[in-house]
């Protein structure tokens, strides 16, 4: 049971939650179907290793979904729930990237992941910004709506990135 | 023929008298955000003395050099309104700073990911991780810059389109910098970053 649990539930849980992420509302979080093909990449390419990173894999799966979840019962607060979520959604696809490719320095890959994820912020608003420019489109309208990303994904990066730093320290000790 | 660190020494001394020499021109026509500047920037200019004599990294002296040269040039272009003047002016010192920055970052990587849990951080990821943690600390300089024109009614920021070049002026200047470092690298000392214990602290 436990590892049908592992091998299939928690892969197959990954990969609808990262095609859910491409189901909009209106005014949605526009970097939330960026994450959620950085998910589905990672559920598509590597689904066995996501069984063997569960507990990461099925949280940010069930984030990816929280949005619909919350929609249920209140359509206009998805949104929100994606603003919270992203960084911490962008952390986990980041620390579950970075345990694949088998770095070594596990010591690291808090700080590594939280890297990862902000670059990732980061250069996703300046595809908008540069898509906007070339396509005529208006994804970021203001400086204000582009600094609000870049601001809230840096201090979501760096609570995750305590989070599991934390988890480290505490599971060496033990 | 003058060693490596004889002309960091210079270029650190020629760096904080420029700064010394514009700070008290900006104290002379009152202008307290280029004398505060230079201020932090003679931190900065001292930082790859400091990082060669306490610990034990010993950065390339052009660094030094470069970071005297765009400490001066962006103290001085907030001085005399260069950022305001010429176009270019901004483009120039993100990109000079971010790749003193860049190398700098791939060094301490280095050093830091030789001495990682359980097995060291292989050296191709460095100008990678390097990298992003250049992305990172642009994208933590305009949310400064941000902080300040909202709360301190600062005019850093002047439009989206200037905050989008700065950023992608500064990933440009890192990831020239992880193209060309690789050889540098690979060609570190194994001690380099790991100072010696003097016998006489040890008692």
């Amino acid at each position: 049971m436990r590892k049908v649990i592992l091998n299939v539930v928690i892969p197959l849980l990954f990969l609808i939650s990262s095609l859910a992420s491409f189901i909009q509302y209106e005014g949605g979080n526009i970097y939330w179907p960026a994450a959620g093909l950085w998910a589905l990449a990672l559920a598509v390419t590597t689904p066995r290793c996501l069984a063997s990173a569960p507990v990461p894999a099925a949280a940010a799966g069930l984030m990816l979904l929280a949005p619909h979840l919350v929609a249920i019962i209140d359509v206009s607060a998805a949104t929100d729930v994606q603003f919270v979520l992203l960084p911490a959604v962008t952390f986990l696809l980041a620390y579950l990237t970075l345990s694949f490719r088998n770095i070594g320095a596990h010591d690291l890959l808090p700080a590594l992941s939280a890297l990862l994820s902000t670059a990732f912020i980061g250069v996703s608003a300046l595809a908008f910004y540069y898509l906007d420019r070339i396509a005529g489109t208006s994804f970021i309208p203001t400086n204000e709506a582009f600094m609000l990303h870049i601001t809230a994904g840096l201090i979501g990066a760096f609570i995750m990135y305590l989070v599991f730093y934390a988890g480290l320290r505490m599971g060496a000790r033990a | 023929m003058m060693t490596d660190e004889e002309k960091e020494l210079i270029s650190t001394r020629l760096g904080l008298a420029a700064l010394l020499i514009i700070m008290i021109a900006s104290f002379l026509v009152w202008e307290l955000y280029p004398a505060l500047t230079s201020i932090l920037s003679m931190a900065m200019v001292a930082l790859p003395r400091q990082a060669r004599l306490r610990l034990c990294m010993p950065l390339p002296w052009v660094l030094a050099a470069q970071t005297a040269v765009v400490t001066v040039l962006h103290t001085l272009g907030i001085l005399v309104g260069a950022y305001d003047l010429v176009w270019w002016w901004d483009i120039l010192t993100h990109m000079m700073a971010t790749s003193v920055i860049a190398v700098a970052a791939n060094l301490v990587i280095t050093v830091r990911g030789r001495n990682a849990t359980p097995r060291a951080l292989p050296v191709k990821y460095v100008p990678l991780v390097s990298l992003g943690l250049v992305i990172v600390l642009g994208m933590v300089w305009e949310v400064a810059e941000f902080s300040a024109d909202v709360f301190l009614g600062q005019m850093t920021q002047y439009s989206l389109n200037d905050t989008a070049v700065d950023l992608s002026v500064d990933i440009l200047g890192g990831a020239l910098v992880a193209v060309v470092i690789p050889p540098y690298l690979e060609r570190l000392e194994e001690d380099y970053g790991i100072c010696e214990v003097s016998t006489s602290s040890a008692r």
